[in-house]
């Protein structure tokens, strides 16, 4: 009789606690650092668009297709990774006047929420880190396929799409209008991930 | 964009800097105000080249600005009281700002070069914060070296990758431009009397601010020649060679002290220019 009331309760325990439910549907991918482009581009005294890009990118992706808004994503990108083809500017870039890559080496996107607006498409908000002050920051995103790797049937690759912006002034970023730049930087993201 | 560069980081600090000279040469001021009041236009300098710093602050910059104030505090504190231990005090100034600017990098590893080299701006403040009285109290001897340390410290500061303090060393080189061009004029050229005495404690938050701007530099400019910011600081013991022109009231005095400021300022700009070459 012990021994039956001692199973009970440890069936109710792992109820309660989720033991007892089915697998959780989210996969886990790791961002694949050769094939990630964190670019951007801003206004440079309205006469064209001054562009970068970020060479070293890395993250983790809960990615839950039967609920895509039980996902969720985490990027980190070196700050000193910037590079916009002339290294003078990108020194001038990685000093406390822009990203002050040397108080701050990374810049990071938690996901907080996901909404679905379509099948392969939805709008992750989050909090993205950049020279140590944090602001929300809403990307739009597009899933663009998954499937196996041509020369290796058991590794999984997807890959997504994604845009944003976010104001330089919001994250302190003051000297970008001194220097005819922003003041909002737009966001253009391409990201491969392997599931683990 | 240009007109706007030009009026922050020349045209209003040097109009600042001939009010210093006016607050000195026309007024009744105590020593302790007039230090006070150098120190509000250096922090009106860094509001129109940096903006309002946040509080708390978040980056060595944002940092800068509550060290300029401390550097006011400090400054209002050696006009006031003759007797305080003030090379102490400089000392302990120059190695709290060293520390909370360079917190992050002391904090991952703190035998990096760099930080070695930001030493060299607080030992040149403290040990011309040690100098004897007639030393100190001279009108021209700090002011000169500050407006080279200025000048030159932007352009090394340029060519290692720091504009924005380059900015900011440009526009404290303006603002003791006006303050000396004034006092130089009325002076050294047509000799009117001044107690050169409550000068003194304003000197010193010129000097001060620019040293730790000059901390800061060395600290996080990424391409900084060393050989430069050390020949820059050679700077600092102008007024231990020119000591033989302090509480001389010519137009002569003043220029030979120039004179050898050039040199080293010069050896600091072409050496990090060659480097950058």
């Amino acid at each position: 009789m012990k021994t039956l009331t001692k199973l009970c309760s440890a069936v109710s325990f792992a109820a309660v606690t989720g033991f007892a439910a089915p697998v959780l549907a989210a996969d886990t991918y790791m961002i694949d650092p050769a094939h990630a482009w964190v670019q951007f581009s801003t206004n440079h005294v309205g006469w064209a668009n001054a562009r970068g890009t970020f060479n070293a990118v890395s993250g983790e992706i809960e990615f839950d297709k039967e609920d895509v808004t039980k996902s969720s994503v985490n990027v980190v990108i070196e700050a000193a990774s910037i590079d916009t083809n002339l290294e003078a500017r990108d020194d001038h870039l990685r000093s406390p006047d822009f990203l002050n890559a040397e108080e701050f080496p990374t810049i990071e996107f938690v996901s907080t929420s996901i909404e679905k607006t379509g099948d392969r498409t939805g709008l992750i908000t989050g909090d993205m880190t950049l020279v140590g002050v944090t602001k929300p920051v809403v990307l739009d995103v597009v899933w663009n396929s998954e499937s196996p790797l041509p020369w290796n049937d058991a590794k999984i690759k997807t890959g997504f799409s994604a845009t944003g912006s976010i104001d330089s002034k919001e994250f302190g970023i003051t000297k970008m209008e001194g220097f005819g730049l922003g003041p909002v930087i737009n966001l253009m993201i391409d990201i491969e991930a392997l599931k683990q | 964009m240009l007109l706007t560069l030009a009026l922050t980081t020349v045209a209003i600090p040097l109009v600042l800097g001939v009010f210093l000279a006016c607050g000195v040469q026309f007024t009744s001021a105590k020593a302790a105000l007039l230090a006070l009041f150098a120190s509000v236009l250096i922090l009106v300098v860094y509001y129109l080249l940096e903006g309002v710093p946040p509080f708390p602050p978040i980056s060595s910059k944002h940092k800068l600005a509550y060290l300029l104030i401390l550097i006011g505090v400090v400054g209002f504190g050696f006009g006031a009281m003759k007797n305080a231990p003030k090379t102490l005090i400089a000392l302990v100034v120059g190695l709290v700002a060293l520390g909370w600017i360079a917190q992050r990098k002391i904090a991952s590893d703190p035998f990096q070069p760099e930080l070695f080299l930001a030493l060299l701006p607080v030992l040149g403040l403290t040990g011309n914060t040690a100098l004897r009285a007639e030393l100190r109290q001279d009108l021209f001897l700090w002011p000169i070296m500050t407006l080279a340390l200025a000048i030159a410290g932007a352009i090394v500061s340029v060519l290692g990758g720091y504009i924005g303090l380059a900015q900011m060393l440009g526009a404290c080189a303006a603002l003791t431009g006006g303050y000396l061009a004034l006092t130089y004029l009325r002076v050294a050229v047509l000799g009117k009397a001044v107690d050169a005495g409550k000068a003194a404690a304003l000197n010193w938050v010129l000097l001060a601010s620019v040293s730790i701007i000059l901390l800061s530099i060395a600290v996080f400019a990424s391409k900084l020649s060393s050989l430069a910011f050390v020949l820059l600081c050679l700077l600092y013991a102008i007024p231990f060679v020119a000591a033989r022109f302090a509480g001389r009231m010519n137009w002569k005095a003043p220029i030979a002290t120039g004179g050898y400021a050039v040199v080293p300022a010069l050896a600091a700009i072409a050496t990090a220019w060659l480097t950058a070459a």
